[in-house]
């Protein structure tokens, strides 16, 4: 049978600037207003690379992180601070299917993986 | 627009992954696992040092790809850049206190029209990562879309 798993974060408001501290990712377009808006978008975004480490947070649970034995995803819309994200996945044998949607519906990655 | 010259271009990196540096990443993410966290929980499994998270293989592949993104005959394209898909692969579990060497080359440079008539630019970017006795760890896939005027 299929598993199903959900679970919800929301974006701390200075979430792209404490990832880039983490990351060491610092493109204007996560921490800078003005650059972002510039360059065609609503306002500063988060890192893609924190929504998919947020993702695989949701699907590695606080168990052994040994057992993701692989992640892909596809980033299909921005994620703004203070969106709050909603992690969907459906678990069957090894392979696993995840999608994350932002308050309005809207999906901002989906994404496959396997677990051992 | 630049950029057409680097396929085929390589990028290398040494990271020591640091117990203190996991504890900063997992505390943006508000992750709790003991498996990074907790020194002695880890010790007690298997006498070893706490886990890096899976997807830690972005900060320890980002030196790597900061040296491409810093290529004249790229860095001009950052303002348009954005993350279209990532992918990785996960072998040996990176630990505090390894030392991971990370490839990284240009794999493929094509371009995609989409609904609206823009013309994007799409860079596939391979890494390879392994630790400090040689094991692979990581091999990863960036896709990098640089978007139409």
């Amino acid at each position: 049978m299929p598993k199903k798993k959900r679970s919800n974060t929301i974006i701390g408001k200075y979430m792209p600037y404490y990832y880039a501290g983490a990351s060491l990712d610092f493109n204007l377009i996560h921490i800078d207003q003005d650059y972002a808006k510039a360059n065609g978008l609503p306002g500063i975004i988060l890192q893609g690379m924190c929504t998919m480490a947020l993702t695989a947070k949701h699907l590695i649970d606080n168990g052994n992180p040994a057992q993701l034995r692989s992640i892909k995803v596809r980033f299909l819309n921005p994620v703004l601070p203070e969106d709050e994200l909603v992690f969907d996945s459906v678990t069957k044998g090894p392979d696993v299917s995840v999608i994350v949607k932002n308050q309005n519906g809207g999906r901002v990655l989906k994404g496959k993986a396997t677990l051992k | 627009m630049s950029g057409d010259n680097i396929i085929g271009r390589e990028y290398e990196s040494d990271y020591e992954v640091s117990y203190e540096k996991v504890k900063e990443y997992v505390r943006v993410l508000d992750d709790n696992n003991p498996y990074y966290t907790d020194r002695e929980f880890v010790k007690s499994l298997d006498g070893g040092h706490p886990f890096a998270p899976p997807t830690f293989a972005a900060i320890y592949c980002q030196p790597a790809l900061e040296n491409l993104y810093f290529d004249p005959e790229f860095s001009n394209l950052i303002p348009r850049l954005v993350h279209g898909e990532q992918e990785y692969h996960f072998h040996e579990p990176v630990r505090a206190g390894d030392i991971i060497h990370t490839n990284a080359v240009i794999d493929k440079n094509y371009t995609k029209t989409n609904q609206a008539g823009k013309i994007h630019r799409i860079f596939e970017i391979k890494t390879t990562s392994s630790n400090q006795d040689n094991k692979l760890v990581c091999t990863g896939l960036y896709t990098l879309l640089f978007r139409g005027e």
